[in-house]
């Protein structure tokens, strides 16, 4: 442990204490009048995924929550890192793939519930002027204003080198490739990769045998991104920032422009005529699933299965509710191109698999 | 009720008080008060629009300090951030103005930014690199929040227009093509075309320039693999492109300032396009001939200017005070004045002000600035490995070879403390392993001379390669005692100058090392010398000790070098800054 974490540790253990103590003063103390008492909060922690802070920081969220009674504290971390991170004191654990919550029960984490509270798809970023010149090449569809990427026709050009000219999009430099996070690192590398491995198996859910069969394919396909961000919310940044010249192509979630668009209008303004917003055929999801690890955990599940959270989640998030529904239509984004339903995922890869598919794409 | 509330509010913001003393006791915040600039005359900028009015900016070495006129800041951010933010000053006294938090803005080159992270933050509040890689590469501990681009700019050749047009790349209009790598490289082994560059493993500039050019020589359409840097035709063109460097730097700033003060000597450069902008401000304002950017067709890097809050467990005060700086800095009043001073600030690399008459100057087209944003095509960058690998493949074997001569004070006064400074220093620079630590190795072509002075200069000990120890051994036995005249050492030291120079292949300087005031018997001598040799050979002065400034200045000054100040801070840290400017 490093000295600055001793000192954080220590810090915290402090402010643990002068709150504790604090509250025990508290509750010492006589009521200041005979008022009917009010509910005391139920103070919780846990761990949250990055892409989820916007949600619990919304003044809304915290007001619902209030008004629920329940005091929500949080730490960020990675979904897949939290399930290693100790859990003492934590009341929920909420990451952002299933995949993550499997790794946890094999860690020997045992929930008092678990539920699937939102959703959203794994989507590709990109513009406009690319997804037109490459719908010709067949990577790349449109139904009315709703893109869609075939998965098997981008491994397929991936894997034979074609450049963004050989699929039709000549102010591209270089070879065609898709950008994602460190799919070690990060769920939404981690759920594209599995989409590939996938589609090398022949559509069927990769195995480990069917991976340890094209680890020099999956290697190429992924050598092809060369830096990959570890996570989401800093790649979809940087796809914005940098713009077509750099990133033409990002594996990102869908709600990452559904919130842009409610949240940084102005920003969102700039590039609201380019930007592109493509599911990937077959689909696979985002899926936030919440578990409870005490009585206190299982209040939040409630809370965030509130029709009230699940509009506002929907509504300033973009994130879809348990029914993989938005609450009403996509239309009050303004965002072009988002679709009303997106169709059911594919089974993702066992966990073994994941595991082993992790290992290939890090290079051992 | 309302009673019972009022008593709960009470309560908690007696807790928060409480609570925030505790961990501001815990944090670094209060360490960092802006004490560094407090002996420097401050002064404050009468131009500035009256809604940033009172912010006041002090410098002292690498530290520019952004406070509050009148009154306590609300906090005091330290900031880790890379030479190129100096030209950001505006912005930054907006946002500290707009927000009361006072800032910090410690200079330094990428890979010292790099170095802070891996080294758990030290005691910085937030770091603000010239790339998100340095970030990312740094950043093993996760200790970085927040991170957001306030801007960027491409990493481009800005060319004297004369020379550009002589080229072939330009008209008279400004209107620019867009070599290749390839031609560019043509044109340097064609001996038409010489340029300044920092070094690829001090400066991200360098680093951004160096990576493109192997990208783009690699002709392989897809980011650079560790199978290309073991391409020995591929390494050689590019060490080829890099004989071209006719002065090296760590700070892409200095190398700006360096190319204004002396347009004839230095006819082009590469650097961000937002310094090549600025150049040319300055180049106009003195009457000389702008610069023309070009970018090169199939291999640019784009610098995105990130700023992240470190979090070493600091107060939840650091990590607001941080983010309502950041955020002031993407409002329209900072992001004007980044464009102003030519940086994009738009999505994807758009200008956002553009109707701005200052933003449209700094953009012009007259100086081949494609404002429009497609012009940006850039280089898939590669994985952290490669960059690693291609960094220190730079440093041992592709860049060009540097010639230096250290001219070291052993007078009395330099007995005990001065001189071990002195010796640990130029361990750091030229130990092999040592220096590797900071990747300013020698490379098996480089010269090191060391000349001892003190009232009249010794014998000189030449060291070829990455066998530096007789030279250390040198420098560990030569007692300090004597007066001081470095005059006639730097005498000598120009002999040496003068020689490599003719020899070619390599970069040269000075580097001078003195604390006291020297004798002037011998300074017109030296200085008729100097001028007469007729060489762009930079001088560095460290200043230690009683040095005199005034002579110190006047020698980098004659020779468009820079004085660095090794009074403050760390001397031997100051030897290993000067080795990474050759």
């Amino acid at each position: 442990m490093s000295k600055g974490r001793i000192i954080g540790l220590i810090c915290v253990l402090a402010a643990v204490l002068v709150v504790g103590g604090a509250m025990l003063f508290r509750q010492a103390q006589p009521e200041p009048e005979p008022a009917p008492a009010p509910v005391e909060p139920i103070e919780m922690t846990g761990y949250l995924g990055g892409e989820k802070i916007s949600l619990f920081d919304d003044p809304e969220f915290i007001s619902l929550a209030e008004q629920a009674a329940l005091s929500i504290g949080y730490r960020k971390a990675g979904s897949l890192a939290m399930m290693e991170a100790p859990i003492e004191g934590m009341d929920y654990l909420f990451p952002s793939s299933q995949a993550a919550v499997a790794h946890g029960h094999e860690r020997g984490i045992e929930p008092v519930s678990e539920q699937i509270v939102l959703n959203s798809p794994i989507v590709i970023y990109t513009y406009r002027d690319v997804a037109d010149a490459l719908v010709g090449s067949g990577i790349m569809a449109k139904d009315g204003e709703v893109y869609t990427l075939n998965v098997d026709a981008a491994v397929e050009a991936m894997l034979a080198d074609r450049t963004w000219a050989d699929l039709g999009y000549t102010a591209g430099y270089g070879q065609f490739r898709i950008d994602s996070t460190d799919p070690a690192e990060s769920n939404s590398g981690n759920e594209w990769a599995a989409l590939v491995a996938n589609s090398l198996a022949g559509g069927q859910p990769a195995s480990v045998e069917s991976i340890d069969a094209n680890v020099g394919s999956i290697r190429k396909i992924f050598a092809k991104s060369g830096w990959m961000e570890t996570s989401s919310e800093d790649s979809f940044r940087q796809f914005l920032t940098l713009g077509e010249g750099s990133k033409p192509m990002m594996v990102g979630y869908e709600s990452q422009v559904l919130d842009l668009s409610v949240n940084e209008p102005d920003l969102f303004a700039q590039v609201a005529d380019s930007l592109v917003v493509a599911y990937t055929t077959p689909t696979v999801w985002s899926t936030h699933v919440i578990m409870a690890l005490d009585e206190a955990g299982e209040q939040l599940t409630e809370f965030l299965m509130s029709d009230e959270v699940q509009k506002l989640a929907w509504e300033r998030h973009g994130f879809r509710g348990a029914s993989q529904l938005g609450t009403d239509s996509a239309e009050r984004f303004g965002v072009a191109g988002i679709a009303e339903r997106v169709p059911a995922a594919v089974e993702l890869p066992a966990p073994a698999a994941m595991g082993r598919l992790i290992e290939v794409v890090s290079g051992s | 009720m309302k009673g019972h509330r009022f008593a709960a509010g009470f309560l908690a913001s007696v807790l928060m008080v409480v609570l925030c003393t505790v961990l501001v006791g815990c944090s670094g915040l209060t360490e960092s008060a802006p004490e560094a600039a407090s002996d420097t005359p401050a002064q404050t900028d009468s131009q500035e629009p009256s809604e940033v009015a009172g912010v006041t900016v002090a410098e002292q070495d690498n530290v520019q300090t952004f406070d509050l006129t009148d009154g306590e800041p609300v906090a005091t951010l330290k900031i880790a951030s890379g030479s190129e933010n100096k030209e950001a000053a505006r912005a930054i006294k907006y946002a500290v103005g707009a927000t009361g938090v006072a800032v910090e803005m410690h200079y330094m080159g990428s890979l010292d930014i790099m170095a802070v992270l891996e080294a758990g933050g030290e005691d910085y509040d937030a770091v603000w690199p010239a790339s998100s890689m340095w970030i990312s590469m740094g950043d093993t501990q996760r200790i970085t929040r927040n991170v957001q681009s306030t801007s960027t700019t491409p990493v481009v050749f800005g060319i004297a227009k004369s020379k550009a047009i002589e080229l072939g790349w330009a008209d008279e209009s400004g209107t620019t093509t867009s070599p290749t790598t390839a031609e560019i490289l043509e044109a340097v082994q064609e001996g038409r075309l010489t340029f300044a560059m920092t070094s690829a493993t001090q400066s991200n500039s360098g680093a951004s320039a160096y990576l493109a050019f192997l990208t783009a020589l690699s002709e392989a359409d897809g980011p650079l693999t560790s199978e290309d840097l073991a391409d020995g035709n591929l390494t050689g063109r590019v060490a080829a492109l890099l004989d071209g460097v006719d002065r090296s730097s760590g700070s892409s700033d200095w190398l700006k300032e360096m190319v204004v003060a002396d347009p004839d000597q230095h006819q082009a450069m590469v650097n961000y396009e937002s310094l090549v902008s600025q150049a040319n401000r300055e180049l106009e304002e003195a009457g000389d001939e702008p610069m023309l950017v070009i970018y090169p067709a199939d291999g640019i890097a784009v610098s995105d200017s990130p700023l992240a809050f470190v979090d070493r467990g600091q107060s939840e005060e650091a990590e607001s005070a941080f983010k309502s700086f950041q955020e002031a800095l993407a409002e329209p009043e900072a992001t004007l004045e980044m464009e102003r001073v030519g940086r994009r600030t738009g999505l994807g690399g758009k200008v956002v002000h553009a109707d701005d008459a200052e933003v449209e100057q700094a953009f012009s087209s007259e100086w081949g600035i494609i404002e429009d944003a497609s012009a940006l095509k850039s280089i898939p960058l590669p994985a952290g490995d490669v960059i690693s690998q291609a960094l220190t493949l730079y440093q041992t074997g592709l860049k060009k070879a540097s010639y230096t001569v250290w001219a070291v004070d052993y007078s009395g006064s330099m007995l005990g403390a001065g001189k071990q400074g002195v010796v640990d220093g130029l361990t750091q620079a030229l130990d092999p392993a040592r220096a590797a630590e900071s990747m300013i190795q020698p490379t098996e072509d480089d010269v090191n001379v060391l000349i001892p002075f003190a009232g009249q200069p010794d014998e000189a000990l030449v060291a070829t390669g990455s066998d530096t120890a007789a030279l250390l051994r040198y420098a560990r036995d030569r007692e300090a005692i004597g007066g001081t005249d470095m005059y006639a050492a730097l005498i000598r030291a120009l002999d040496f100058a003068r020689q490599a120079k003719t020899e070619g292949g390599y970069t040269v300087a000075i580097a001078l090392m003195s604390d006291g005031v020297s004798e002037t018997y011998t300074r017109d001598a030296f200085i008729s010398a100097y001028a007469e040799a007729a060489v762009d050979v930079p001088i560095f002065p460290i200043m230690f000790g009683d040095a005199d400034p005034t002579q110190l200045d006047e020698l980098s000054s004659l020779s468009n070098g820079r004085t660095f100040d090794g009074r403050s801070g760390d001397l031997a840290s100051v030897f290993r800054q000067v080795k990474g400017y050759n």
